[in-house]
C-alpha cells in the first residue's frame, strides 16, 4: 500500500517499517497469519469482532481515558508538534514535566499505524530505561500511557539542545574553539550508548539536550523512538553517519570540529574499531549512491 | 498532618498518605484492610524513598483500573504491586504491604468520593503516633529497599541511589506487561548533587556509575 500525504523517502523511518509497508499484506486483516514477524496484540485482532459486548466495553473504557489524556494535554504547553509526535511541557505529579503524545497518523492503515506508534512509544521508554541503568543520562519516565501513546517524561529544564547552543555560538562569532569539548562529549556519551548495544536511530543535534549551566557540558540523550538494541558494528556505524550528515548539514564548517567527536568516541568505546569501519564503508556507499542518484 | 495530593490526569481523586510510627496494632490493621473495613494501602515506610514514588504507583494504579487493565483484584492491592520490582503478587504484599509485626505504617488513601475510609477513621483505627510525612525518609531503611533489587550488588552507590535504581528496575520488569513506569525521584538527585561524592552525581548526569 502506498503510503499517503508525505512521501514515503522524507519521513523517518525504521526497518519495522519498512518491511511491512512494503509488502501488500498492510491491506489483509489477518496479516499476523502473513508476516512471521508479526503477533498482534488480541485487542488489535478483536477489531475484526467488535460486536462483542467485552470489547465494547474495553473500547468505551479506552476512549474515555483518551478524551481524560486530551483534556490534560491541551492544558499543557505545546512545545513541539513533530511529525511524529506533539511534545508539552506542563506539570506532572508535581514535578516539570514533559509530556510526549505520538499520535495516529492517516496516511498509514489504521492497524499498521497502532501497531507501529505502540512500538515506537515502548521502543523509546525501553531504550531511555537501558540507558539509565547503564548510568547514561536520559530523562526520567514517571508513567507510559500506551491508550494515548504518550510518554511523560522528566523535564530536563532550563537545558538548551545542542542544536541551538552550537548555532548560537557561532552567530555570536564566539571562538568555536570552544565547541570542540562539547563535541568530544558527544563522543564520550555516543560510545558509552553504543556500547551497551543502543542504536538511537535518529541521532542530530536536536536530539541531545545539554544541561544548564551550559558550559560544564553535561548532555542528555532524548528521543529514542526509532532506537533498538544490535551489537553490529554495521548498526553502530549508520548511527554516527546519520549524525555526521546531520551535524555538518545543520551546522557549517564543523568539519574538524565532527572529527573531533569522531575521536573521542574513538578513545572512549571498546569496540570502535569495527564501528569507525563501517562508518567509513557506509561513507563511501552514500558517496556512491548520490553519484548515481 | 495528613499530606494530601492530587494527580494531573485524575483531578477528582485525593490522595491522602498518612505516617504512623510506634503502631502496636498492626496485625489487626491489616485484618481490617484485607476485610475492607478500611479502604486504603496499608505500605512499609521502610520501602518508600519519596512519596513520588507512591504518587507514581498510584497514578498508573488509577489509569490501569480504568482501562480495565489491573493485574491485581482492588485499586489498593494494584498500588502495592505497583511498587514492587517484580510480577509476583504475594512478594510485592510481603515486601511493601505491612506486615502484622511491623511499628510503622503508611497508610494511602485514594479517594474519588467511593472510598469507605476517611483519614478521621484511620486515625483513630490506629493506635500509635501520627508524624508528618516530612519524617519519612527518616524511616526509609536503604538496606531493606537494596535487598529487593538483584541488579544492584554492582553497584555501590549512596544510599538513596540504590533505591533509585531499584525503582528504574521495577519498571524493566513490568515492562512485558505492556504497562509500564519508572520511577525516579528528583529529590535524590538534588541530595546527590549536594553531597561531595562526584561520581555518584554522574549516575543520574554524566560521567560512568560507580562499579565495584
Ligand atoms: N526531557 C526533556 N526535557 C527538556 N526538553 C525536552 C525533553 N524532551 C524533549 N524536549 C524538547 O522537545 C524537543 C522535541 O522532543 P523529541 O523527543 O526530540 O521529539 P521529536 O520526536 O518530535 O523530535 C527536543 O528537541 C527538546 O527541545
Ligand atoms: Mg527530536
Amino acid at each position: 500500500m502506498p503510503a499517503r500525504g508525505l512521501p514515503s523517502s522524507s519521513r523517518p523511518r525504521d526497518n519495522f517499517e519498512r518491511s511491512i509497508s512494503s509488502s501488500a499484506m498492510c491491506q489483509c486483516p489477518l496479516m499476523t497469519q502473513l508476516h512471521p514477524h508479526l503477533k498482534l496484540h488480541q485487542r488489535i485482532l478483536r477489531c475484526w469482532c467488535k460486536d462483542t459486548p467485552a470489547f465494547a466495553m474495553e473500547e468505551e473504557a479506552e476512549n474515555c481515558s483518551r478524551l481524560r489524556t486530551r483534556a490534560y494535554v491541551d492544558s499543557l504547553s505545546l512545545m513541539k508538534q513533530g511529525a511524529e509526535a506533539r511534545v508539552y511541557r506542563g506539570q506532572f505529579l508535581g514535578k516539570a514535566a514533559i509530556v510526549k503524545e505520538r499520535f495516529p497518523k492517516t496516511y498509514r492503515h489504521p492497524i499498521l499505524d497502532e501497531k507501529l506508534t505502540h512500538r515506537r512509544t515502548a521502543q523509546e521508554v525501553r531504550s531511555i530505561l537501558r540507558c539509565r541503568k547503564a548510568g547514561i543520562s536520559a530523562p526520567v519516565v514517571y508513567f507510559v500511557d500506551y491508550v494515548s501513546n504518550c510518554i511523560y517524561l522528566e523535564d530536563i529544564e532550563q537545558s538548551t539542545t545542542v542544536r541551538d547552543y552550537i548555532i548560537s555560538i557561532q552567530q555570536a562569532g564566539k571562538d568555536v574553539s570552544q565547541l570542540y569539548g562539547l563535541s568530544s562529549k558527544m563522543g564520550q556519551l555516543l560510545a558509552r550508548m553504543h556500547d551497551e548495544d543502543v542504536i538511537h536511530g535518529d541521532l542530530t543535534t536536536s536530539n541531545i539536550l545539554l544541561r544548564s549551566p551550559f558550559d560544564e557540558l553535561n548532555l542528555v540523550m532524548i528521543d529514542f523512538g526509532l532506537s533498538f538494541i544490535s551489537a553490529l558494528p554495521e548498526d553502530k556505524g549508520v548511527d554516527l553517519y546519520v549524525l555526521e550528515k546531520a551535524f555538518l548539514s545543520t551546522h557549517p564548517n564543523t568539519e574538524e570540529i565532527f572529527k573531533a567527536l569522531l575521536k573521542s568516541y574513538t578513545t572512549a568505546s571498546n569496540k570502535s574499531g569495527p564501528v569507525i569501519k563501517k562508518l567509513d564503508e557506509v561513507r563511501l556507499r552514500g558517496r556512491k549512491r548520490s553519484m548515481v542518484g | 498532618m495528613n499530606e494530601t495530593f492530587v494527580l494531573e490526569l485524575f483531578p477528582e481523586y485525593k490522595i491522602i498518605l498518612l505516617l504512623f510510627k510506634n503502631v502496636r496494632n498492626a496485625a489487626a490493621l491489616k485484618e481490617k484492610a484485607k476485610n475492607g473495613s478500611i479502604d486504603g494501602a496499608l505500605l512499609n515506610p521502610a520501602m518508600v524513598v519519596d512519596p513520588l514514588q507512591i504518587l507514581v504507583a498510584v497514578n498508573k494504579a488509577i489509569h490501569l483500573q480504568k482501562v480495565g487493565k489491573m493485574k491485581t483484584r482492588t485499586l489498593n492491592a494494584e498500588i502495592i504491586f505497583n511498587l514492587s520490582p517484580t510480577n509476583n503478587i504475594s512478594e510485592a504484599f510481603r515486601r511493601f504491604g505491612m506486615s502484622d509485626r511491623d511499628s510503622q505504617v503508611l497508610v494511602i488513601l485514594t479517594d474519588d468520593g467511593s472510598c469507605t475510609s476517611n483519614s478521621q477513621e484511620v486515625v483513630s483505627n490506629v493506635e500509635g503516633q501520627q508524624v508528618p510525612l516530612s519524617e519519612l525518609s527518616q524511616l526509609t531503611e536503604i538496606t531493606k529497599v537494596k535487598k529487593v533489587s538483584k541488579t544492584l550488588n554492582q553497584y555501590t552507590y549512596i544510599l538513596k541511589l540504590i533505591a533509585f535504581h531499584l525503582l528504574e528496575r521495577s519498571v524493566q520488569i513490568h515492562f512485558n506487561l505492556r504497562y509500564n513506569t519508572v520511577i525516579t525521584c528528583s529529590l535524590i538527585r538534588n541530595q546527590v548533587n549536594t553531597s561531595k561524592k562526584t561520581p555518584i552525581v554522574s549516575t543520574l548526569g554524566v560521567g560512568d556509575p560507580d562499579r565495584s
